[in-house]
């Protein structure tokens, strides 16, 4: 209970509570807006979170998190165009419900879907995380080590359609962290030490640089290939009345739970993602409907059940997702994979000294997750008339500005001093030009990014092992939890490679 | 990209290889497998996974057309110099540059442009954003000069407090110079040049106003060091 006032004192100002608002209608927008995404957004405010007090600084960084998840109905609706694939099963019915003149409704419905998704999957995140934590309690540096694998090869397997290029990118953001100096010794691992050495550089690359530049900077890179494209302009400006009737949400009862469930669960298990749980929930609403005996309307014909299964489930994984990224520092998607490096370059570390020895922050962390979802829904209802004017904006308007925010993050966060700022700058650029290469040649990134906030860790816990084992593998062999996680792994592996032969065979 | 990559873990290993190894003395016996495995195996996986790419994959036919081709350039050029110049001539002058350049460029795509006018547009950003940024100046330091000296209210001293006066002065600003020259520019062309121009103003302005003030973030004063 102590430290439950304790994380209450945290967050008990003002300032806390306007970052958050700001955070929600900041994520709102850039969910909103195709061409930018919740991990961009996460990426941009890094900076400023680092700015503020932790617990408000995280804070922030939740709110652009849920409301990036909860803006990305926003298009899908008035357009028929996701704002990100966690939307995609919420573009047919919203849609339809558009050209039937309910966009209000619709819009309506999906901001009280994702609160009830949001909301609720947080009291599962604040249940189930400390018990997760827990379980840590048994890893040595063998077990944390082969954990940290596990995590990367989660994100490569699920960041792209090819295993072997994510694994790839995995690897190269353990170079970029090798980069750093020696975890045991100190010593300098930089190329060019006798110039770099006496650099910013010396450390290793700058974390938020980095993230920076790769979602950042890559992005305005990448959407120059769509300048020449026509935008879509016909957008529904006739929003008519915004709530859906009360009793047709109370009607809604059995998709509400069976999608909260389903988002929660599928959230929880990383790898997974919105995506899968968006389609669930809709095909799960689709057979309570069909047993409602008239009662409720068979998602894909333009009707509210068909908004509220999908935005239910997708920000119930926003709560699902933060429990292996808090309790492990595994995360589920490359949204979390951002919000953990967030976390860490906030000083916070994922994982069972988190909850063991700071438990008033890891409630402050859960508060400001309640506070931004209900920001978050609100922002959204009373704005419900602006969306079209957002959708109106173009990309060539917008991503001049990403790219000055994008340099003048890492800038930020040198503090004082300018000469550093400047290096971390041109890391911002040269990520920025990685990154559009690696888009352009279809290399998922997020695995880069866990790479990079991996890799120390990794690297310190694999020779701590190594050590512990008398210079011999035996930790990682004679470990049954080493045993679970290489399992996981060949078995992630295993199914992504059949799920890809399958699909090769269906496409011969 | 593939083949660059692979020459770069091919580099890479090299590197390691012939580095210093990282174990320190007391650990050679104590098992440390010192500081070049985990390097060395990236290496050769990331060397063999892009090699086995190289070989399998056809380079892609789809190329960047021309014109996306010198908006990449552009846009490259403009960071570089951006990066690179910062420190010299400071965050307000090359952030205004910069934007109402991008801005310009990517709006006016396909569309005929006078560049006499986009250059004069830029130049009046430029005048227009240093001089209502030593306005801002004048009036935040002058204010908490007076509540230092117990002239005003000790509130006006705060950053917090000057920076909302700050943010005030730049909405206002905004409004006026949207409603002044909307009546003036009104040509198509015009009309692009006064969208990117006080689009740059307002957004200097507000990220000045943002992490100078709000957040003490050393913003490089560059030639406007006063």
């Amino acid at each position: 209970m102590n430290d439950f006032i304790a994380g209450v004192g945290l967050v008990a100002h003002v300032s806390t509570f306007l970052w958050c608002g700001f955070g929600a209608a900041l994520g709102i927008v850039l969910g909103a807006l195709p061409g930018l995404t919740a991990t961009m957004g996460i990426a941009l405010v890094i900076p400023i979170s680092y700015q503020l007090d932790t617990a408000t600084g995280i804070g922030l960084l939740l709110a652009v998190y849920c409301g990036a998840v909860c803006g990305a109905s926003i298009p899908a609706i008035l357009l028929g165009i996701p704002g990100n694939p966690n939307a995609i099963a919420t573009a047919e019915d919203g849609q339809l419900m558009t050209k039937k003149g309910l966009a209000g409704q619709a819009l309506g419905g999906a901001v009280i879907a994702s609160m009830i998704g949001g909301l609720g999957s947080e009291i599962f995140l604040i249940f189930f995380s400390p018990m997760v934590a827990r379980m840590t309690l048994a890893f040595g540096p063998a077990e944390k080590c082969t954990l940290a694998l596990v995590g990367l090869v989660i994100i490569a397997a699920v960041s792209g359609d090819d295993l072997l290029k994510g694994l790839l990118m995995g690897a190269l953001g353990f170079v970029f962290a090798f980069l750093g100096p020696d975890p045991m010794s100190g010593r300098l691992r930089i190329p060019f030490a006798s110039v770099l050495g006496k650099t910013p550089f010396a450390n290793g690359l700058d974390m938020t640089s980095t993230l920076i530049g790769l979602y950042g900077v890559s992005q305005v890179f990448f959407e120059l290939d769509n300048f020449r494209k026509p935008q879509n302009m016909d957008v529904c400006t006739d929003i008519g009345k915004v709530f859906p009737p009360l009793k047709k949400i109370a009607s809604m009862w059995k998709i509400i739970l069976s999608s909260l469930g389903i988002g929660t669960l599928i959230g929880s298990i990383p790898g997974t993602g919105a995506s899968i749980a968006v389609f669930m929930s809709r095909n799960a609403a689709a057979g309570i409907c069909e047993h409602s005996r008239g009662k409720l309307d068979k998602p894909g014909t333009g009707c509210l059940e068909g908004v509220f299964a999908p935005e239910v489930a997708n920000n119930a994984v926003t709560g699902g997702a933060l429990i292996p990224a808090l309790s492990l520092g595994i995360p589920g998607d490359s949204a979390t994979a951002v919000l953990i490096g967030a976390l860490m370059i906030n000083g916070i570390t994922p994982g069972f000294a988190l909850f063991s020895q700071n438990m008033p922050l890891v409630y402050s962390i859960f508060i400001t997750l309640l506070v931004s979802n209900i920001f978050m829904g609100v922002f959204q209802l009373a704005g419900v008339r602006w969306y079209p004017k957002i959708l109106l904006i173009s990309q060539k308007v917008l991503m001049p500005v990403v790219l000055v925010l994008s340099f003048l993050g890492p800038y930020a966060l040198a503090g004082s001093s300018v000469s550093k700022g400047v290096y971390f700058l041109g890391t911002a650029l040269g990520m920025g030009i990685l990154g559009y290469f690696m888009k352009k040649n279809k290399y998922p990134i997020a695995p880069v990014v866990l790479g990079l906030i991996l890799g120390e860790m990794f690297e310190e816990q694999f020779r701590r092992g190594v050590k512990l084992g008398g210079g011999t593998f035996s930790r990682f062999y004679t470990s049954p939890i080493c045993w679970f996680f290489i399992a996981l792994v060949v078995f992630i592996v295993g199914s992504v490679v059949l799920k890809n032969r399958k699909k090769e065979n269906l496409h011969a | 990209m593939p083949a660059v990559m692979t020459l770069m873990s091919a580099l890479y290993f090299v590197y390691v290889l012939t580095g210093e190894d990282t174990i320190l003395a007391a650990d050679a016996v104590g098992g440390d497998p010192g500081g070049k495995v985990l390097p060395l195996t990236m290496a050769v996986f990331l060397f063999l996974g892009f090699l086995y790419i190289t070989v399998k994959e056809r380079p892609e036919g789809a190329q960047m057309d021309p014109g996306t081709r010198r908006l990449f350039v552009i846009t490259l050029a403009l960071s570089v110099l951006y990066v690179m110049l910062i420190r010299h001539i400071g965050f307000v002058i090359l952030t205004t540059l910069l934007l109402y350049s991008l801005e310009y460029i990517y709006t006016s795509l396909g569309e005929e442009r006078d560049r006499r006018q986009a250059v004069l547009g830029g130049a009046g950003t430029l005048g227009i954003t240093v001089g209502a940024f030593f306005v801002m100046r004048m009036i935040t330091r002058n204010l908490m000069g007076l509540a230092r000296a117990g002239v005003l209210p000790g509130i006006f001293a705060v950053t917090a407090f000057e920076a909302c006066i700050s943010m005030t002065y730049v909405g206002l600003l905004a409004f006026v110079l949207q409603k002044a020259l909307s009546r003036r520019f009104t040509g198509a062309g015009m009309v692009r040049i006064r969208q990117a121009g006080l689009l740059t103003t307002t957004a200097v302005l507000f990220l000045y106003v943002v992490f100078k003030q709000f957040f003490s973030v050393n913003l490089a004063a560059g030639i406007l060091n006063f």
